[in-house]
């Protein structure tokens, strides 16, 4: 346990200092205060411009950062980890949780800490605030799950490729494969697509409930599948 | 006790490569073992399977008395490990990096604190303890790594070319350094393929070569075998009277030489003690007319010996699978609860049976 704290503490504060985290916080705080301005400005509703933010900013910028933070979670650190990590007293088990525990962490902590100002900021100052707290809650939510969903295969990649830009692109390609899957399944809805087109009736508090379940259940599982997958195989790996 | 034993210890990288070919090897507690051996030859594969990075493909391995996996973090707490030209995180300082080390190791903060002063003290690197560790040498790096080994106080140390890329000042205070631990209760095992190294500080040696151990015993025994027999001489004067007459030796000993333009190089097959030897050669420069204006008897002897028995090894290949056969015959399979030396492992201080020079 105290290995498994010691390298999350370490992970975090490496993750903090990273240029990339830097850069993705910045990008979403620039283009929120846009957006608010935008919304306090114009004759437009809350419920679209907050949507039109996670689509266009939200959605894609904070795709490539966690794909990215998930794809150099192991593979990033190869020689560092065996080095000075799991040739001493630390299981792979602890290592990889560890490694998991962080990247979750920071990625849901930086989604939180700007959706949730941001869209205070925007129902507040906008002429028309069509959207309610919990249907923000909600789609918020479903953003966070499909983002994390693209988090959790990254990391489970990097757990066996050596190159940390193939962890990251095989997993943005595997997201978009399977919003096209749900797409051709007739599952439209429940694709990242549609997820994200149809975010300003759930900003609204106008999608099903049990539509909302669903979306945060299957990307909530398929993050479950990615973390055990880096587990699984970290396990068995010669490093 | 054995705190290191290997039997028939097998790598296979994705059926393609053979990085450890069933290398039997034991290590006795207190020793400073020196894995010797060429790049490629499957030192580094060792120690990773010792320190469960890698699993084996085929085999036995115990360390300290215990089966290693990957999941062994607390047989790890008890090993120091220094990897070759060891990679660490760039941004830290020495400090911040130990303390990293000790949180891993689940050290309590003051017992770390302690330790590393202690430790960047010893390893010479206190003056240089507040600098990042992206602006380190190659030796002040190998320190660093040294420390973090020896943070835990481990019954056992492995060092992977410690003395690798260093220049001869940096090798020197590395080797200082490996002599200063070697003097405590603690076991050793260092791979190196720079013999001046393991001569200067292993008590016993294994050379490894081809994922096989071909000779493992007392560095003394190795020097021993290795003197026995070769002069090496630099002349002037009449050197081709000389080597007219280096034949005539043979009347005394079976003689192997060669000749770099004034320099010989003598190599007597014979049993006879080495002066004997050196008498014979002087007397016949004194009869041929040239003059000496070197004589050595141990010039290379260990990279000479190293090399005569990597030698020899290639031309056995099918005698020695005949050998293993054999044993494995006599000692029927593994969970016979024999001893190693029954199975034919070489115990501490048995030298494997190749022929003497």
């Amino acid at each position: 346990m105290q290995a498994y704290l010691a390298i999350l503490r370490y992970d975090v504060i490496q993750l903090a200092h990273s240029w990339l985290l830097r850069t993705w916080i910045a990008l979403l705080v620039l283009a929120a205060a846009f957006f608010v301005a935008v919304a306090a400005s114009q004759e437009e509703k809350a419920s679209e411009t907050l949507a039109v933010y996670v689509l266009a900013i939200v959605a894609p910028v904070s795709a490539l950062a966690v794909a990215i933070i998930g794809g150099t979670s192991v593979s990033g650190e190869a020689a560092i980890a065996s080095d000075s990590i799991l040739a001493r007293s630390v299981t792979r088990t602890e290592y990889v949780a560890a490694k998991v525990t962080s990247r979750l962490l920071i990625a849901v902590a930086v989604l939180v800490a700007v959706m949730a100002p941001v869209s205070h900021l925007i129902l507040r100052y906008s002429s028309e605030s069509d959207a309610s707290t919990a249907g923000v809650i909600a789609g918020s939510l479903m953003v966070t799950a499909v983002l994390l969903a693209v988090l959790a295969p990254a990391i489970a990649l990097s757990t066996f490729l050596r190159s940390s830009f193939f962890a990251a692109l095989i997993a943005l390609a595997a997201s978009a494969f399977l919003a096209g899957t749900f797409y051709f399944i007739g599952l439209s809805w429940l694709s990242s697509w549609g997820v994200f087109s149809e975010l300003a009736a759930t900003f609204r508090g106008e999608t099903a409930l049990w539509r909302e379940i669903a979306v945060i259940v299957a990307y909530g599982l398929i993050c479950v599948f990615g973390v055990g997958a880096a587990f699984a195989v970290f396990r068995r790996r010669d490093l | 006790m054995a705190v290191v034993e290997t039997t028939d210890l097998t790598k296979i990288y994705q059926k393609r490569y053979i990085a450890l070919n069933a290398l039997s090897m034991r290590v006795e507690k207190g020793m400073v073992y020196g894995l010797v051996g060429p790049n490629g030859a499957g030192k580094s594969t060792t120690f990773r399977l010792l320190l469960g990075l890698q699993r084996p493909t085929a085999g036995r391995l115990t360390v300290l008395g215990e089966t290693m996996t990957p999941e062994r973090a607390d047989l790890r707490r008890r090993i120091g490990f220094l990897p070759t030209n060891p990679t660490f995180p760039r941004h830290l300082t020495p400090i911040g990096y130990l303390e990293f080390v000790g949180s891993i190791l689940g050290m309590p903060h003051d017992l770390a604190q302690v330790q590393l002063a202690r430790l960047l003290q010893a390893v010479d690197l206190t003056s240089a303890a507040s600098q990042r560790l992206e602006g380190f040498s190659t030796g002040m790096l190998t320190r660093v790594g040294i420390a973090a080994a020896l943070m835990n106080d481990p019954e056992l140390l492995i060092l992977d070319e410690p003395t690798s890329g260093l220049d001869p000042s940096g090798r020197k205070q590395i080797i200082e350094s490996i002599r200063q631990i070697a003097g405590r209760d603690r076991t050793i095992i260092i791979a190196t393929h720079i013999l001046g190294d393991v001569e200067r500080v292993c008590t016993d040696i294994g050379i490894i070569a081809e994922g096989r151990l071909i000779y493992a015993g007392p560095m003394s025994e190795m020097r021993r075998l290795a003197r026995q027999g070769t002069v090496s001489l630099e002349l002037d004067g009449n050197v081709a009277a000389f080597e007219e007459r280096i034949s005539t030796l043979d009347e005394f000993s079976s003689v192997n030489w060669q000749r770099s333009g004034n320099e010989f190089r003598i190599t007597f097959l014979g049993a006879h003690p080495l002066e004997e030897y050196v008498q014979r050669v002087l007397a016949l420069i004194s009869s041929t007319g040239a003059e000496l204006l070197h004589l050595d008897t141990g010039a290379n002897e260990i990279e000479d010996s190293f090399l005569h028995r990597l030698e020899e090894d290639r031309s056995r290949g099918i005698e020695r699978l005949a050998a293993w056969s054999a044993t494995h015959e006599t000692s029927g399979p593994d969970a016979d609860g024999l001893a190693s030396s029954d199975r034919g492992l070489p115990e501490a201080g048995q030298r494997l049976p190749v022929e003497p020079r």
